[in-house]
């Protein structure tokens, strides 16, 4: 059983695979001491995430469901916003972590040989911290709104996948385009402040013009902020439409595999 | 490649780009002027072989290692390998300082492949390697620096590998750590494991090594096993007037003075008997200098440490190739590896020129007593 290193770094999509998931011990190891080394395991650092999310959720509230006055229908507005807001939360801060991952971790990189997906893929996996934090929280005020669950929470664990498969590609491109500009990290928290206000966040995609709903439809956000008031509030089904954008992400997580699959031994020496 | 062939190398070459800068988004790159860090290197390891690697800073043994390791990818060539590789290219890689020393061994065992249920396999053996268990659960950031390295080498040598390779794992930590860095290298060369090592002390592996390569500019330079050490074709007994001149240069051209040419002379013809003869050390000057100097000839040994040293005053004035010797008388000194340094000081004692390294003596087939000197030692037994 020999082993052959040469320029072209071929790497088999089958072994790519393979390695991938062999190395899913190092993922895990790497996103565990993360999450432990950001501290926000220890109590101080949940009770600190969830103050700073009510916080902002106050805020929200005020401003604009009580002061523009947005109208949400039935669902009260803290309930009708925080989906949107921890899920938003989620590719921001997947966008961050990624946008400078490998430069972090050159140290690492420079030193040691193993599947380099592991190190934007560990990311995603910190990321969910937040995540679970920001779902529990919304079942507590969900509750305490005295909303009633819906069959349509069935659909949640699907709609959840779809969230880890949109995150991973954005992630990957990320953290790929980082490889070859220093400037990534600033352009993507830039655009991150940007596209909030164009993704059904803060509001109803009902408030939207006919005209500029394609704009929703290709975000792949929005669409899965849409379909999760869809499985969660009882919202109506939204457009498929909005699949344009989920099926647009789909393809380019395929490409963000094989561009990895094909950059993978040249990544050190492009940092 | 033979089955016995562990890392067989064919035209290895590894160029990068001497950029200047990083290209950002507004500015197109540098222009590229590459360099060979590994020049067309062809090598067989065979199973079992322990390899030293020694060479000054930047002359490719570590981009070697790294190519091996999967790290970075070669220009041109290719490495076959057989067998499992571990490679620790820096101890302690990816410790995470928060999480306590148990957590962060299965993250750093992660790291070299290893399963969980591999670790925890392996997990008692570690700590007590480790050597301290009361701290197992203590963040690593309050680990003093040798309690970090000892754990981050507890988990290396842990590692069920058939091709180990070390760089620089001797440069950190106290004697102690060393040594035990060797006496571990030695158990798994026990195993039939085969072991590359970069090194900048040579010497501490001399024991243990089978084949020592020594780089220069990407290309390996000297290559012997131990056992033809004696046959070695380059005379290091000779130095040349250019490398003098060159390291020369570095310094200010100021001080006039020329050492033109220095040889080791002694009647052994076979460099492994040179100890057991009068060694003779003569060297041809030729300065002009207008204040009084002295030329201090040092005997270290490789890890820069003095064994002994002689001096000479000479005379201000112009000549033209005086001759300088230095003479040991045989039996005095131990066969071992030893370099020599030249440094003309002036007469206040403060150093003009060093001429560090200058000639090696290499490696002896037999370091079986240690020491480097013949102190009378008188013993009796009752």
């Amino acid at each position: 059983m020999s082993k052959i290193i040469s320029p072209d770094g071929h790497i088999g999509t089958l072994d790519y695979l393979k390695s991938i998931c062999s190395a899913r011990h190092l993922a895990i190891a790497l996103a565990k001491g993360e999450i432990k080394n950001q501290s926000s395991m220890n109590i101080t650092g949940i009770f600190l995430n969830i103050i700073q999310s009510l916080i902002g959720l106050t805020v929200y509230w005020i401003v604009f469901g009580v002061a523009i006055g947005i109208d949400t229908g039935e669902i009260p507005y803290p309930v009708f916003v925080l989906p949107g807001i921890f899920i938003w939360h989620y590719f921001s801060a997947i966008t961050g972590y990624c946008s400078n991952c490998f430069i972090l971790n050159q140290n690492l990189i420079e030193k040691l040989y193993f599947p380099r997906i592991c190190i934007p893929l560990s990311k995603i996996l910190v990321g969910l911290v937040d995540f679970a934090i920001g779902f529990a929280l919304f079942i507590i005020l969900f509750i305490c709104f005295g909303q009633s669950f819906t069959l349509n929470w069935l659909a949640f664990p699907l709609i959840f996948i779809l969230i880890i498969i949109c995150v991973t590609t954005i992630g990957l491109c990320i953290s790929f385009v980082s490889l070859f500009s220093m400037d990534t990290a600033r352009i993507s928290a830039q655009l991150t402040n940007f596209l909030i206000f164009i993704t059904p966040v803060f509001y109803p995609e009902t408030i939207i013009p006919e005209n500029f709903k394609f704009i929703l439809y290709i975000n792949p956000v929005a669409g899965i902020i849409e379909y999760s008031r869809w499985s969660l509030l009882g919202a109506p089904l939204p457009d498929f439409k909005y699949l344009i954008g989920i099926a647009l992400t789909i393809c380019l997580a395929i490409s963000a595999f094989f561009i990895f699959k094909k950059y993978e031994k040249r990544i050190s020496d492009l940092l | 490649m033979t089955p016995e062939t562990a890392i067989s190398i064919r035209n290895l070459s590894k160029s990068y780009s001497r950029a200047e800068k990083r290209s950002n988004l507004l500015r197109k790159p540098a222009k590229n002027e590459s360099f060979f860090a590994v020049d067309n290197i062809s090598l067989d390891i065979q199973k079992g072989e322990v390899v030293c690697i020694s060479g000054h800073n930047g002359s490719g043994k570590s981009t070697l290692l790294k190519m091996i390791a999967e790290v970075t990818q070669p220009t041109s060539g290719e490495i076959e390998i057989d067998g499992k590789v571990a490679s620790i290219l820096e101890i302690g890689i990816g410790f995470q300082p928060e999480i306590s020393g148990y957590e962060n061994i299965f993250l750093s065992g992660a790291m070299y492949g290893l399963k969980k249920s591999e670790i925890e396999k392996k997990i008692d053996k570690i700590i007590e390697m480790f050597g301290f268990p009361e701290f197992i659960n203590t963040p690593v950031k309050y680990y003093s620096s040798g309690m970090y390295m000892r754990l981050a080498f507890s988990v290396i040598v842990n590692i069920e590998a058939d091709i180990y390779l070390f760089d620089e794992v001797t440069s950190v930590g106290d004697t102690e750590f060393r040594q035990k860095v060797i006496r571990e290298i030695s158990r798994l060369k026990s195993q039939n494991a085969t072991i590359l090592v970069v090194t900048h002390t040579p010497t501490l592996f001399s024991k243990i090594s089978d084949k020592f390569l020594t780089f220069d500019k990407g290309k390996i330079s000297i290559s012997n096993t131990a056992q033809n050490s004696n046959n070695n074709r380059n005379n290091p007994l000779h130095i040349l007037s250019d490398t003098l001149k060159q390291i020369k240069e570095t310094y200010s051209s100021e001080i006039d003075f020329d050492l033109v040419e220095i040889n080791i002379i002694t009647s052994a013809t076979d460099l492994n008997k040179i100890f057991d003869t009068n060694i003779g050390i003569k060297a041809n000057f030729k300065y002009k200098s207008i204040s009084e100097f002295t030329i201090v000839m040092a005997i270290s040994d490789q890890t820069g440490n003095t064994i002994t040293s002689a001096s000479a005053d000479l005379q201000h004035g112009e000549t033209d190739n005086k001759t300088i010797t230095f003479e040991i008388p045989s039996g005095h000194l131990r066969p071992s590896p030893i370099s020599l340094n030249v440094d003309i000081t002036d007469n206040q004692g403060k150093t003009l020129i060093s001429y560090p390294n200058i000639a090696n003596v290499p490696f002896t087939e037999d370091i079986t007593h240690s020491g480097y000197v013949n102190i009378p030692i008188k013993v009796e037994v009752e």
